[in-house]
């Protein structure tokens, strides 16, 4: 019987090395894009095995797995999203089981898959006196809200965003999506944009594409304080989303093989009319030009055609004619030095880039006109020159206070008072970390701690000021409360096919009314916060030890419809999920897990020991 | 004048050029030229950095990807006062002026042009700005010529010059400077900075090289801040200069094709944890916000460091229970010694130590009383958040 291995990089995998390996040998080392994740060999040595996994510009992620002799070995990697969220740069495999796991299985000694022999520099065993890092010991607490605005029509003013978005949480991370919307024109470009603010830290905003398949939105905050916070805009979509990871973070080679096995790859025309792709593609043509062919400038056109209304389009624009004129007559050299001022005049016009490396152009695109005009300032039209200082100036001006994150260009809000007082241009560093809802939708509300993410319910007089919907409208409101989309698998949930028996707890009776079924169990602890109008509700799901949790299981928590979101997707971290709210008054809280096909129930205002401001308002 | 450090070197190899800012003498009460520039304080953590960047390059001599063949250093130090980081160089150290910059500094890019495959290393340190967006560093001879009061280094226009340069192999800059808006300086047009490379216009129709890193301590309108280098310490420099050495030293290592190396983009992502890590003394009152101004295509090491130990993280998940566990480093997955670190403190936050890069995975055990949870994790890079699950 031979021994086979069929394996399958995350489905979610946009473009990044893998390698499988066992303590002798590399068996497969390739940079792996979404067409082309899986290594299959009908001659492998049995044994255990790791695949480490490194997409573009993050961390890796090693899965290790046992290859048993005369079978056949399919192993099939959850996504790397979860992979993420388990909490552990190491996980398992089980082939019976066909599901990834942290749990160390029986089969694994640490021994048997050393590292590649690293020379070791201090002898191990001894224990040390005493610790050189001090642990911090206070913890400081963030509101932080996320919220959407939209180019009103023809206007540069942004009004309230009338899209939807969808949640998904992970320990110490948050995942917002913005699904494509089909009935929107890219060609209008109305343009959305998003902020976001962190109290006392800082008010950022930024454009935000809407790709073809959707945009995701990832915010992450790192163990230690929550002024570290990360943001990420990305595509849903693994092709496009490899287009961004090849930009902010490829090597040549992570561009080449995404260049050959995406961009040049006849179906990926149907993107063509995704603006953002074509600015993508056209950016990573300019960042790797050595990568790329005159045949690549059908992007060029595309871009033109679909995103006049872009910044980065008139960029891309001004690059590309300096280097096309590289190596031509000094006419010819002067002739592109002025188109390209017309084009980043048009850049301004537009107002602000999406990504972080066409503002990098700009400046060095300005940089160098600004060296050519001083030698060449006769072979210029005198007002072209003009336009050019006039566009310095207020490049300089318009845009102070830039900041970015990952491959997206982003702003702060400047501090009006500072700005009244001394005029001196500073950010914003006291910002409330509350947004105004007359203007912006607000998609994310919550507090953030080192490590943790807390939802935060509305306050009572936002909830007072609207009445109560009608019985039947319950769950449409629990969704269209601030526009949040109803999750594509969230109609298993059995839950919605039950009647509203409550119209003020709308889950309430809808779950089963039980808080363990099937040995799982929803507990449930209160916390104090800063304020006395407010409690923190730790919900907790724990499956039964005999349960075998994968990495990638989750729970569905359905709140009341006043939180924003109110049905959160939660990914177990070994044999538990954790939610954690900032509330008032009594409501009913319902979980689904589908894999187990459970429900939980806990109306938290018939708890013993509830606080008074959860039960007796 | 003679370069701090020189020797043959066969094959790619680094040519540094430090400079530290910390005297600004024409930028006093009652001295230099505009009164609006007579309040900059001297800055002697500066001048310390420069030299404490010249003693990691020449510690680490061997161990950068490029071996080091040549260092150049202007340090402009104010007058001698305490907590001074004790240096004493094997030349003598000239200051950081106009004229020495663009003399010293043309020397240095020339050194760069001679033989391909080469790799440029450049560190400055001193009161900083931003000008047009390009983080600047002003020059020890700030206020003193009326035809350029603001004389200084722009750190933009060198890092472009160096993606136009089409023979070195990756250059690496640092800038321990404020990102500063000063609207006087933003305002004047003849804010020429200190050229130190050729001007060539021809160069911008050629395409740029992605190989040049630019890492600086603030962006713009952000300030930089000098830290302690120890809790209790009087001995200051600055905290971007001091988080970047740590990271360059091994903390920010990770193993790839056979060698343990750090490169420019994993340490830039790395600072803000390292900092939270080796430097928790400095407190939360001012922003620690390094940025890359310039990223380089590919993942190019600058050095290959040797007898470090990487930073570890360990916390429970829920992060609630910290306080009910004692913590345990094992090669085993035993809730028994020998340890290879344990903490048994029980404090609310984190649990922040080290390991050495060893050869087999190791375990992360939580525990308590004769019961123990644990996760595995390899030692192969630095982990700032290995979760441990408990009840």
């Amino acid at each position: 019987m031979k021994t086979t291995l069929n394996f399958e990089a995350p489905s979610d995998l946009s473009v990044g090395t893998i390698r499988i390996q066992n303590s002798e040998q590399s068996i497969a080392d390739w940079i792996a894009t979404p067409d082309n994740r899986t290594f299959s060999t009908e001659d492998v040595s049995p044994g255990i095995y790791w695949a480490e996994v490194t997409p573009a510009g993050l961390a890796p992620q090693s899965v290790f797995f046992n290859v048993e002799e005369g079978k056949t070995n399919t192993v099939t990697l959850p996504s790397f999203s979860s992979l993420l969220s388990s909490g552990s740069k190491i996980s398992f495999f089980d082939s019976d089981k066909q599901q990834t796991e942290t749990t160390v299985p029986p089969w694994f000694t640490s021994d048997a898959a050393p590292l590649p022999s690293y020379s070791e520099w201090s002898s191990f065993g001894t224990t040390p006196a005493s610790e050189m890092i001090k642990t911090p010991t206070v913890e400081v607490k963030r509101r932080i809200s996320l919220g959407l605005s939209e180019e009103q029509r023809g206007r540069e003013t942004f009004n309230t965003y009338r899209g939807e978005s969808k949640i998904e949480m992970f320990s110490g991370r948050l995942e917002l999506q913005i699904p494509e919307d089909f009935e929107r024109d890219h060609r209008l470009g109305h343009r959305v944009r998003l902020t976001s603010t962190i109290e006392k830290v800082r008010i950022e905003r930024c454009l935000l594409p809407l790709y073809l398949g959707g945009t995701q939105i990832m915010v992450t905050v790192p163990p230690f304080a929550p002024d570290d916070l990360e943001l990420s805009i990305t595509p849903v979509d693994p092709r496009l989303r490899a287009l961004v990871r090849a930009l902010d973070a490829g090597t040549s080679a992570e561009a080449q093989t995404v260049r050959d096995d995406i961009i040049h790859k006849q179906h990926f025309i149907a993107l063509s009319k995704d603006p953002w792709a074509a600015m993508l593609i056209c950016l990573l043509s300019i960042r790797f030009s050595e990568l790329f062919s005159v045949q690549d400038d059908v992007w060029l056109r595309s871009l033109t055609e679909h995103a006049a209304w872009a910044f980065d389009t008139y960029v891309i624009i001004a690059s590309k004619h300096l280097s096309a004129a590289q190596g031509k007559s000094s006419q010819q050299q002067h002739d592109a030095v002025s188109q390209a001022i017309e084009s980043l005049a048009k850049a301004q016009t537009a107002g602000s880039p999406y990504y972080r490396y066409t503002n990098q152009l700009f400046a060095e695109l300005s940089f160098g006109i600004a060296n050519y005009i001083k030698t060449n300032v006769d072979a210029i039209t005198p007002a072209i020159v003009r336009r050019f200082e006039r566009l310095n100036t207020r490049w300089h001006r318009e845009l102070p206070l830039q900041r970015g994150f990952g491959p997206t260009f982003s702003w702060l809000a400047r501090d009006l008072n500072i700005l009244k007082t001394r005029e001196v241009l500073t950010p914003n560093r006291t910002p409330s970390g509350r947004l105004s809802a007359h203007n912006t939708l607000v998609i994310f509300q919550g507090e953030i701690s080192a490590g943790k993410i807390t939802l935060l319910r509305a306050g009572q007089k936002s909830v007072n000021a609207s009445p109560p919907p009608a019985r039947e409208n319950l769950l449409e409101a629990a969704f269209a409360f601030s526009g949040q989309l109803l999750p594509e698998d969230s109609p298993e949930l059995p839950a919605f096919s039950r009647p509203v028996l409550f119209p003020e707890d709308p889950n309430k009776e809808r779950f089963g009314g039980q808080m363990e079924s099937e040995g799982f169990i929803l507990k449930v602890k209160f916390e104090d916060t800063n304020s006395r109008e407010r409690k923190t509700v730790i919900l907790t799901v724990q499956a039964p030890r005999a349960t075998n949790v994968g990495i990638g299981d989750f729970a569905w928590f359905l709140l009341h419809p006043t939180f924003s979101p109110s049905l959160i997707k939660v990914a177990f971290r070994g044999q538990k999920t954790q939610l954690r709210l900032q509330a008032w008054g009594g409501f009913t809280v319902g979980v689904w897990i589908p894999k187990n096909k459970v429900e939980l129930e806990c109306d938290l205002s018939n708890l013993a020991m509830v606080p008074d401001i959860i039960k007796l308002r | 004048m003679p370069l701090l450090f020189d020797r043959e070197v066969i094959g790619p190899k680094t040519h540094a050029f430090v400079i530290g800012v910390g005297n600004y003498p024409f930028a006093r009460a009652g001295q230099g030229v505009s009164a609006k520039l007579r309040a900059v304080p001297a800055l002697p953590s500066a001048a310390d950095s420069a030299k404490l960047v010249c003693n990691w390059l020449i510690e680490n001599k061997d161990r950068l990807a490029a071996p080091l063949a040549t260092l150049d250093v202007l340090i402009s130090d104010p007058p001698a006062t305490e907590n001074r980081y004790p240096w004493v160089p094997a030349v003598r150290v000239d200051s950081a002026t106009v004229s020495n910059v663009g003399t010293r500094g043309f020397a240095w890019y020339q050194r760069l042009s001679v033989q391909p495959g080469d790799v440029a290393f450049f560190y400055c340190c001193g009161h900083g700005a931003s000008h047009l967006q390009q983080p600047v560093v002003f020059l020890e001879d700030l206020n003193s010529n009326p035809i350029n009061l603001w004389s200084h280094i722009n750190l933009g226009e060198l890092s472009y010059r160096l993606r136009k340069h089409q023979t070195i192999s990756a250059a690496f800059l640092f800038s321990d400077a404020c990102g500063e808006f000063i609207p006087q300086f933003e305002l004047i047009k003849q804010a020429v900075p200190c050229p130190f490379y050729p001007d060539e216009t021809e160069s911008m129709f050629s395409v740029s090289r992605n190989q040049v890193s630019l890492l600086c301590a603030a962006s713009e309108n952000q300030l930089a801040y000098e830290g302690p280098d120890l809790a209790g310490s009087h001995l200051k420099f600055g905290r971007f200069t001091q988080t970047c050495l740590k990271g360059l030293s091994g903390s920010s290592a990770r193993y790839s094709r056979g060698r343990w190396g750090v490169n420019s983009r994993d340490l830039q992502s790395d600072l803000k944890a390292l900092r939270r890590i080796y430097f928790e003394h400095w407190g939360d009152n001012e922003p620690f916000d390094p940025y890359s101004a310039v990223t380089p295509a590919d993942l190019i090491p600058l050095v290959y460091p040797e007898n470090f130990e990487l930073p570890l993280v360990v916390i429970t998940d829920p992060p609630e229970r910290m306080p009910y566990y004692d913590f345990a480093i094992s090669e085993r997955n035993v809730p028994a010694p020998p340890w290879l670190k344990n903490n048994a403190t029980r404090g609310t936050g984190p649990w922040i130590t080290t390991v050495t890069p060893g050869i087999n995975a190791l375990y992360a055990i939580a525990i308590d009383g004769t019961d123990h949870f644990s996760q595995l994790f390899q030692p192969k890079e630095p982990l700032f958040e290995q979760w441990v699950s408990v009840p």
